[in-house]
């Protein structure tokens, strides 16, 4: 039935298709919807189980160890909690258990703007932790979109065996759509690791080699299993080269947006090509590459002070135009403005 | 003597990683030893292990084992006996790793008493990163960073963990190898967070520091500075070894007394036409009535409509069943109000 | 693993620390040349094997066996 459903009750109800079993949080705007449902759920359905945290530190850690339990397990969070999240994240790389983080983005640093939207957690998404991993991570901008792409989170999470982000903003959480949940048709892949109690593995943070014997001096080991992640990482993510293009015949230019920005501007779309990609991590950088070489001009418009058309410029090896849109502040006109301005700047 | 507990540990792996003297290796040794008395394994019992040397516990057990990051393994092990309550749980653990930087962790797991069994190997200094002061160094000190002694009194894990029943926690030293084994034993059998605070012996990176040659010298300064208690008690003393347990007596609830509103059937109902009920839409001191699957409802003690003629999305005096059923509330929300009439025809 | 008289002492294991040395009542252990070694005189009350942290050294039953 078509019903009115909210970005984060999209990502909760993606969560639960997906078969996720345990729920672990800490209240911050603009995820409390999410935990609060876990919270409602769980009385309901006493085999879904959900811990409200002391700490984000907690729920994060708590998620990674109920993946290893045998249970699919998410966490929802913003920005700031993100951050102290990251500790988990590392963690949850090297002992390699599939989960899911749902990170609401909302302007930083640190409180920022609890209330206001942003798309500017995109570097601690990629490298927040310490060392070198490989995070994979997607980015929607509908409520249906909320719910398909959580659950295809789960199914990525279990294939690379690591926690996957979903990434999503203020807008997008409280976006309120008619969505008829029951007809989204999802895949749904099985656990792919053995619970805890089958064994005598040993799940350590430290390095290690394949038998779980600890290995803190051995950069031949540290290599070889580096390499194995990275390599897995990859093969997995090219699967999913999830992205939206919607050329425009007579335009020279292409805008990059994504999430909420994706959504404001897609009214520009009979003059302007679009280019919106939805996994964001890994970068497409081949599609990246095969769209934008048509184009003499290149605006990304994004929540940031051009985090992400950093990394176009590093894919396609072009200079951008960047449009930021810094402190909540998504307006059409505005950005529209900016779009002249930038054209204007090279002689359009 | 009954060796069988070997079985438990990595023995492919021994010697183990940590300095001559060591106590962490008394307490794996006598953790397992209770584990296999028990008749536990691999198949029914977690290992999960923080920072710091005594991280690496887990790592010697021949059982699935978790080796968390700095501070956390207590909610790792309150959300691996969530999942799986036909696993049991152990945290062999440290004292900075629990009480310093785990110490949140160590205030809310305690509280809300999840049935795991927590090993703290208390040698009161930060062993691993080289003998600095740690949140058990009893103050007055000489360590890495306190090198006029530590100025500030040492955390009372007793005391915290005490504050409230249900409660376990047990004080023992890796000298007193039989009250130790007691304690254990005791740890593992009781059903709730239950805490053993084992105090050992850091002998290269505190002990001699402190003036001790041997380990053998620092069970002998334990012997001195501690006695053990017998019987059953609330809280332990500073200078006591013993087990302080407490549970909660349980208060039974007084039976929930339920109302049930009489149904009125619907015949009996007063009839209303759509017509009619527009009239009633709150405005000129009228009550605010809806109607809702042929039923009308009387809405004026409705916050949201506050006498008003609309809320938000619903107008008064309507049939509002359509946009109930796609509202992101539920129906119940109408049955709160008094039933009123039906709708004809 | 290297039999003594009452005693097997692992030397792989063994780091040396000097507790069996010490907690031994009768004080028949001691350590020569880097090595455990063992006098005549246990009582066979088991304090060594109790209290080694490294697993390092056991007390023979009375047929002879670790």
């Amino acid at each position: 039935m078509k019903r009115i459903v909210s970005g984060n009750e999209g990502i909760f109800q993606g969560a639960i298709r997906a078969g996720a079993s345990y729920f672990a949080g800490y209240p911050i705007s603009p995820t409390s919807e999410i935990l609060q449902q876990a919270a409602v759920y769980s009385e309901e359905n006493p085999e879904f189980r959900f811990l409200q945290a002391e700490d984000e530190i907690a729920a994060a850690i708590g998620t990674i160890s109920a993946s290893l339990a045998g249970a699919k397990a998410f966490t929802a969070t913003s920005g700031p909690g993100f951050t102290l999240m990251q500790e988990a994240l590392g963690w949850g790389h090297v002992v390699e258990a599939p989960c899911v983080f749902v990170n609401s983005m909302r302007v930083g640093p640190s409180t920022g703007m609890p209330t206001q939207p942003a798309q500017s957690d995109l570097l601690q998404v990629k490298a927040g932790s310490a060392g070198d991993y490989y995070p994979i991570a997607f980015y929607p901008n509908s409520v249906e979109e909320c719910f398909r792409l959580t659950a295809t989170a789960f199914n990525v999470a279990e294939e690379s065996l690591s926690p996957v982000i979903l990434l999503a903003d203020a807008f997008l959480s409280h976006l309120y759509e008619m969505v008829d949940l029951e007809k989204i048709d999802v895949t749904v892949v099985p656990r792919s690791k053995a619970p805890l109690g089958s064994g005598q593995r040993l799940f350590t943070g430290t390095a290690h080699d394949k038998l779980g014997n600890v290995k803190t001096n051995d950069p031949v080991v540290y290599r070889a299993w580096l390499w194995e992640v990275k390599g897995r990482h990859d093969r997995v993510a090219e699967k999913y080269p999830y992205f939206e293009y919607l050329p425009c015949k007579n335009s020279e230019t292409l805008l990059i947006a994504f999430g909420i920005t994706s959504r404001i501007i897609s009214s520009l779309k009979d003059r302007f090509s679009i280019f919106r990609p939805i996994r964001i991590y890994p970068i497409l950088e081949k599609e990246l590459k095969e769209v934008t070489q048509s184009y003499r001009h290149i605006i990304v418009v994004e929540g940031s002070d051009g985090q992400y058309a950093s990394w176009v410029e590093c894919a396609i090896c072009r200079k951008v135009m960047k449009v930021p849109c810094l402190g909540g502040g998504f307006k059409l006109k505005w950005i529209q403005s900016q779009i002249e301005e930038c054209l204007r700047g090279v002689g359009v | 003597m009954d060796r069988s507990y070997k079985e438990l540990l990595k023995l492919r792996r021994f010697p183990h990683t940590w300095c001559p003297g060591c106590g962490i290796g008394a307490v794996l040794k006598n953790v397992a030893m209770a584990i296999k008395e028990l008749d536990w394994n691999y198949k029914n019992t977690v290992a999960v292990s923080g920072i710091g040397c005594s991280g690496r516990m887990s790592g010697y057990m021949n059982l699935d084992a978790v080796h968390t990051p700095h501070g956390r393994p207590l909610t790792a092990a309150e959300t691996i006996k969530t999942v799986r309550p036909d696993l049991n749980v152990i945290v062999l653990s440290g004292d900075g790793d629990l009480g310093s930087i785990g110490g949140n962790h160590l205030l809310h797991t305690s509280r809300r008493n999840p049935n795991i069994t927590v090993f703290c190997n208390d040698n009161e200094i930060y062993g691993l990163t080289g003998g600095q002061a740690g949140p058990t160094t009893p103050k007055g000190t000489k360590t890495l960073t306190s090198p006029r002694g530590e100025p500030y009194s040492p955390l009372r894990l007793g005391r915290i963990l005490t504050q409230q029943p249900p409660y376990f926690y047990a004080r023992t030293s890796v000298y007193h190898l039989n009250h130790f084994k007691t304690c254990i034993r005791e740890a593992l059998l009781w059903k709730g967070f239950s805490f053993v605070d084992i105090i050992s012996d850091c002998i290269e990176l505190n002990g001699r520091r402190l003036g001790f040659k041997t380990a053998y010298q620092m069970f002998k300064w334990f012997d001195q500075r501690f006695h053990i208690v017998e019987g059953e008690r609330d809280h332990l003393q500073e200078d006591e070894l013993g087990i302080a347990k407490a549970l909660v007596e349980e208060v039974p609830k007084p039976a929930e007394k339920i109302e049930v509103k009489p149904e009125i059937p619907i015949e009996s109902l007063k009839p209303f036409t759509l017509e009619e009920l527009q009239q009633f839409d709150g405005s000129g001191g009228k009550p605010i009535y809806i109607a809702y699957k042929g039923k009308v409802y009387d809405l004026s003690g409705s916050l949201l409509f506050q006498g008003e003629k609309k809320m938000r999305c619903h107008i008064a005096g309507k049939d509002l069943t359509k946009d109930i059923d796609i509202a992101p509330h539920g129906e119940d929300l109408v049955f709160k109000f008094p039933l009123v009439g039906k709708i004809e025809g | 693993m290297k039999p003594r008289i009452n005693v097997i002492w692992n030397e792989i294991y063994c780091k040396r620390c000097l507790i069996c040395v010490e907690v031994c009542p009768v004080q028949v252990l001691s350590l020569e040349r880097n090595e455990i070694e063992e006098k005549d005189g246990c009582i066979r009350c088991y304090q060594c094997e109790r209290y080694c942290p490294d697993i390092a050294i056991e007390v023979m039953d009375e047929k002879g066996r670790g």
